[in-house]
C-alpha cells in the first residue's frame, strides 16, 4: 500500500474543483492537465518494469490464454473456478494499458466519525494479475494467516510467499517500484502544480 | 472472513468524503463505550440503555439538523446567496430560541419560502410571521409556511383554509403586499409567553445541547478517544444532558437550573477538568483559571466584533444581490401573467369556435347534402342560407380559429361578403369537383384576389367581368389553338380550320356510311372479273341498303358442317363469300356499322389534331395592355376556365 501519509490531503477538493470551473472552466482543466502530467512519468517508468513473460524453468507462470476449464480434472469441480478469468492469464500490453493515472480509488480510510478518506489523484495497477505480479509474497505471515486459502494447491500460500519471489524478484515490482524511485520527486511536481497554478492564480485574483 | 476490495495503488492526493448515515450510526456504537469508558472517570455510571439512547439521538439530530441546513445551503447556493447561509442559520437558531419551535422544523420552512420568495429576507420575514400564527392559532408550522408561501406567488386558497380570518371573497383580487401588513397588524407583535411557549423553549435549548453533543462531543470523542479538545461548558452541558438521557424528567425551569447550576459549581466535575488539562500538559490550576477567565473573555469579545463586522459585510451583499433577484422575480412573474393572458384568450376563441360549429352543425345532416347540387340550383332563400352556412362550415376547417370564427360569425348572420371570399370560393369550388389539382388552388388562393362571393357562380362571374371589363382586351375561350386540318383538297398550311368548321358534324358524317360521302380519297382501283361481286355489291354496283347480307345462314352453316364443303365458297353463286372476305372487317362493320374503309386512317390524318380534339382543347387567354394588377389577371383567368367550363369540355390546368 502506498504510504498514505504522504498523499496530500485537500478535504474539500470536490469543491475545490468545482469552484475552479466556476471562476474558469480553463483554469480547472489546466489544474487536472498539471496534476495527470506530474504522475505522468512515474506511470511510464512502471509500464516499463512489466516483464513480456514470467518464467520458472522455461515454463510460463502464468497461463497465455483464460483457463477454459474444460480438462476433465476441472469440468466437475466448479468451487476452485477463479472469478475472474484473466487472473492467472499474462498479457503484457494489458497489464501495461492496466497501469493508469486514476482521479479515484476504492480504498477508503475512515477519518473523523463522519468522513472518508478516498484518492483524489492516484496511480493504479488495475489489472488483476497486473495485481498479482505487482504484490505476490508482500504479505507477511500474520496477514497471510488471515486469508483463506481457495486454491486447489495445498501449497499456494507458500507459493506465494516463497516460489513467487524468487521466480519474480523481491515484491513491489510496477507501481511501487516507480514509487520508490520517482515518488518524491511526482510529490514535489504535484506541490509545484498546486503551488504554481492555484494559489498563485488564487493569489492573483485576491 | 470477508475483507473489503482493496486496489493496488498509490496515492497522491486525498480527499474527504461523506458517510452515509448508518456510519454514522455505527460509530455511535463505538461511541457508547467510550461514554461508558468517560462515564467512569467522571465517577459517574449510565445505564447502558439510557446511553444508547442518548448517543443515539444526539446523532441522529445532528445528522438531521445537518442534512437540512445543507439543503437551506443548496437553496441559498442556486440564487448566488450561498454566502448568507451562515446568517440563515444564526436566523433558525435564534428564531428557535425565542419562539420554542425546533430548528427541524424552521429549517425547511425557511427552505421553502426562500425557494417561493427568492430573497432570503422576505423568507425571515414570512417564516418569522409564520412562527407567530402557528403559535397563537395552535396550527402547523408547516402548514402555515406553506400557506404564505402560496399567498405569495398568489393562491390564497390554503391561507383561507387556515381560517386565521381571511375569507375567499375578502382576498380575491387583493395584492400580497396587502395581505402581509393586515397579518403583520394582527400577528407582528409578540405576544407574552405562555408556560407551554416556556417548556418548548427550554425544549429547544436541550435539543440544541444536544445537537452540539452530538456533533462536537461525538466528533472529538471518535477522532481521538478520551479527547479534552472541548471546552469546560460542553462538558458541563454533557454532563446535563447525560442527565436528561438518564430519564430525569425535566418539568420545572427551577430544577433545570439548580441542575446546571450544581453541575457547574460541582467540585468532582472541575477536579476532572483540572486533571484533564494536566493530562494535557496545561498547568491549570486556580490562578490559571482565572488568567484565563480574562483572556477568553477577551477573545470572546473580538470574536464576536468580528462576527458582527462579517455579518455587517454580509448583510450589505445580500441586499445588492437581493435588490437582482427581486427584479428578476417581477419579470417572471409579468412574463407568467402574460402567458395566463394569452392561454385564457386561447381557451376563449376555442370555446367561441366550438360553440359556433356547434350552433350550425346540429342543423345539418351533413351527409346528406350534395354541396355540388347545392351550389348549382336555384334556391330559395332559406336554402342558400343553409348552404352558405354549410359552405361556411366547410371553410372553416381550412382555417386558423380565428378565421374560422369570422367566417362562421358571418354566415350565422347571412353575411356572404364577410363569409366568404374568393379563396374561400376556390376551396368551394375544389368541393364541388370544379377543380381537382390542389397545387392550381393554392396558387390563385395565395394571390387573395379581393372579390366577394354574392349568389352563386354565375355571379362571381359577372361580378369578375365588370372588373376585369374595359380594361383588358379578354377574348374567353375564341382562341382555339387546334393543329390546323386542311378543308377537303386544301393543304396544311393554306389556314386554319374555318369559322364554321365543327368537329362533332365532322366526324358525324365521316363515319356516316348510309350517306353518300362527297369528300373522300379517290377509291382504289379494284381488279377483278367482271362477275365477281365484292360484298356489298350486286352486279357491280354498290348494293344500296343491304345491311344484312352478311347475317348468319345457319343451313349454310350446317351443310358446311356435315359435307365439309361450303357452299358459300361457290363463287358463282349470289350472295356467296368471295375468296378474299376477311372475316374481322366483317364483323367490324356489323358490331360498329363502320365500313372496313371507315376504320382506315385518311391520308390527311393529323394524330395530334385529333388527340387535341379528343383530350380537350387548349385555352389561349391573351391580354392586351399593361397589367397593374395580379388580381384582374387571375380574374381573367377564372372568366376564362368557367367558359370553358360551361363549353362541356373538361378542363385541365396545366404548369
Amino acid at each position: 500500500m502506498a504510504r498514505a501519509s504522504e498523499s496530500i490531503l485537500i478535504a474539500d477538493f470536490d469543491k475545490l474543483v468545482k469552484e475552479l470551473k466556476t471562476i474558469n472552466p480553463q483554469l480547472r482543466k489546466d489544474f487536472n492537465k498539471g496534476l495527470n502530467e506530474a504522475v505522468k512519468p512515474m506511470q511510464q517508468l512502471a509500464k516499463t518494469f512489466v516483464p513480456g513473460s514470467i518464467q520458472y524453468q522455461d515454463r510460463d507462470v502464468f497461463a497465455q490464454q483464460p483457463p477454459d476449464y474444460t480438462s476433465p480434472a476441472w469440468v466437475n469441480d466448479k468451487v476452485h473456478r477463479s472469478r475472474d478469468p484473466l487472473r492467472w492469464t499474462w498479457q503484457p500490453s494489458i497489464v501495461a494499458r492496466g497501469i493508469k493515472i486514476r482521479r479515484t480509488t476504492i480504498n477508503k480510510t475512515p477519518f473523523g466519525y463522519n468522513k472518508v478518506a478516498v484518492a483524489a489523484l492516484a496511480l493504479v495497477n488495475s489489472t488483476p494479475s497486473g495485481a498479482i505480479y505487482e504484490l505476490a509474497g508482500a504479505g507477511k505471515e500474520s496477514s497471510q494467516a488471515k486469508t483463506k486459502s481457495v486454491s486447489r494447491n495445498y501449497k499456494a500460500q507458500d507459493d506465494f510467499r516463497v516460489f513467487f519471489p524468487k521466480v519474480a524478484g523481491t515484491p513491489k515490482r510496477l507501481i511501487y517500484k516507480a514509487e520508490a524511485i520517482l515518488g518524491d520527486k511526482v510529490r514535489n511536481e504535484i506541490t509545484k502544480v498546486i503551488d504554481e497554478r492555484l494559489y498563485k492564480f488564487i493569489r492573483g485574483v485576491k | 472472513m470477508v475483507m473489503g476490495r482493496k486496489e493496488v495503488a498509490v496515492d497522491f492526493i486525498t480527499r474527504l468524503k461523506d458517510k452515509g448515515f448508518k456510519d454514522l450510526e455505527k460509530n455511535s456504537k463505538k461511541s457508547i463505550k467510550t461514554l461508558q469508558k468517560f462515564g467512569k472517570v467522571l465517577g459517574l455510571t449510565f445505564s447502558a440503555v439510557a446511553l444508547t439512547a442518548f448517543v443515539k439521538k444526539s446523532a441522529q439530530q445532528f445528522a438531521e439538523l445537518e442534512k437540512n441546513t445543507r439543503r437551506l445551503e443548496s437553496e441559498l447556493g442556486q440564487l448566488g446567496l450561498a454566502f448568507a447561509s451562515s446568517l440563515a442559520t444564526d436566523f433558525t437558531r435564534s428564531l428557535a430560541l425565542s419562539s420554542g419551535i425546533s430548528q427541524d422544523k424552521l429549517i425547511p420552512a425557511l427552505q421553502k419560502l426562500v425557494q417561493t420568495t427568492y430573497t432570503l429576507t422576505d423568507a425571515q420575514k414570512l417564516l418569522t410571521l409564520s412562527t407567530e400564527i402557528s403559535k397563537r392559532k395552535g396550527l402547523e408550522l408547516e402548514q402555515v409556511s406553506n400557506a404564505l408561501s402560496r399567498a405569495f406567488v398568489g393562491d390564497y386558497k390554503s391561507l383561507v383554509n387556515l381560517r386565521i380570518g381571511f375569507e375567499r371573497a375578502e382576498v380575491q383580487g387583493k395584492d400580497f403586499q396587502e395581505i402581509l401588513n393586515q397579518l403583520q397588524t394582527e400577528f407582528g407583535s409578540k405576544q407574552a409567553d405562555t408556560f407551554a411557549d416556556k417548556i418548548n423553549k427550554l425544549a429547544v435549548a436541550f435539543e440544541e445541547t444536544q445537537v452540539a453533543i452530538g456533533k462536537g462531543f461525538v466528533e472529538g470523542l471518535e477522532k481521538s478517544g478520551l479527547s479534552i479538545e472541548d471546552t469546560q461548558e460542553k462538558m458541563i452541558a454533557l454532563g446535563e444532558t447525560f442527565g436528561k438521557a438518564l430519564g430525569k424528567a425535566v418539568g420545572f425551569i427551577d430544577k433545570v437550573s439548580d441542575k446546571l447550576d450544581s453541575l457547574a459549581k460541582n467540585p468532582a466535575i472541575l477536579a476532572i477538568f483540572d486533571f484533564l488539562d494536566r493530562l494535557m500538559g496545561i498547568d491549570y490550576g486556580a490562578a490559571g483559571r482565572a488568567a484565563d477567565a480574562e483572556t477568553n473573555a477577551r477573545v470572546k469579545a473580538a470574536n464576536a466584533y468580528t462576527k458582527q463586522l462579517e455579518t455587517q459585510g454580509k448583510l450589505v451583499k445580500l441586499a445588492e444581490v437581493e435588490a437582482g433577484l427581486a427584479k428578476q422575480r417581477a419579470a417572471e412573474i409579468a412574463r407568467l401573467k402574460r402567458e395566463e393572458l394569452k392561454r385564457a384568450a386561447e381557451k376563449k376563441r376555442s370555446a367561441e369556435l366550438e360553440r359556433l360549429r356547434n350552433s350550425i352543425q346540429f342543423k345539418f345532416d351533413i351527409d346528406a347534402i350534395n354541396l355540388q347540387a347545392a351550389l348549382r340550383r336555384q334556391l330559395s332563400q332559406t336554402d342558400r342560407d343553409r348552404v352558405l352556412q354549410l359552405s361556411a362550415l366547410k371553410i372553416s376547417d381550412y382555417q386558423t380559429d380565428e378565421e374560422a370564427i369570422k367566417t362562421l360569425q358571418a354566415a350565422t348572420q347571412g353575411r356572404y361578403d364577410d363569409a366568404m371570399n374568393l379563396e374561400k370560393v376556390l376551396q368551394l369550388l375544389k368541393t364541388a369537383g370544379f377543380a381537382s389539382d390542389k397545387a392550381s388552388i393554392d396558387a390563385l388562393a395565395a394571390l387573395k384576389p379581393e372579390i366577394k362571393f354574392t349568389d352563386n357562380l354565375d355571379d362571381i362571374l359577372e361580378k369578375l367581368k365588370k372588373i376585369i371589363e374595359g380594361k383588358y382586351m379578354i377574348s374567353i375561350g375564341a382562341t382555339i389553338t387546334v393543329p390546323n386540318i386542311p378543308s377537303p383538297g386544301g393543304s396544311v398550311t393554306a389556314g386554319g380550320v374555318p369559322g364554321t368548321f365543327n368537329p362533332g358534324g365532322f366526324r358525324k358524317k365521316d363515319e356516316d356510311t348510309s350517306k353518300d360521302i362527297p369528300v373522300i380519297p379517290n377509291p382504289p382501283a379494284i381488279v377483278k372479273p367482271d362477275y365477281i361481286d365484292l360484298p356489298g355489291e350486286i352486279g357491280g354496283e354498290p348494293a344500296m341498303g343491304l345491311k344484312d347480307i352478311f347475317a348468319s345462314n345457319a343451313a349454310a352453316f350446317r351443310y358446311f358442317e356435315e359435307n365439309q364443303s361450303s357452299r358459300l365458297r361457290n363463287l358463282f353463286e349470289a350472295g356467296a363469300v368471295p375468296s378474299n372476305f376477311d372475316v374481322a372487317s366483317a364483323r367490324f362493320f356489323e358490331e360498329t356499322g363502320f365500313t372496313a374503309r371507315g376504320n382506315a386512317t385518311p391520308s390527311f390524318f393529323d394524330p395530334a389534331g385529333f388527340r387535341a380534339r379528343d383530350e380537350g382543347v387548349v385555352v389561349n387567354v391573351n391580354v392586351q395592355g399593361s397589367v397593374v394588377a395580379q388580381n384582374d389577371l387571375v380574374a381573367a383567368v377564372t372568366d376564362a376556365v368557367y367558359a370553358t367550363q360551361r363549353s362541356g369540355n373538361s378542363l385541365i390546368l396545366a404548369e
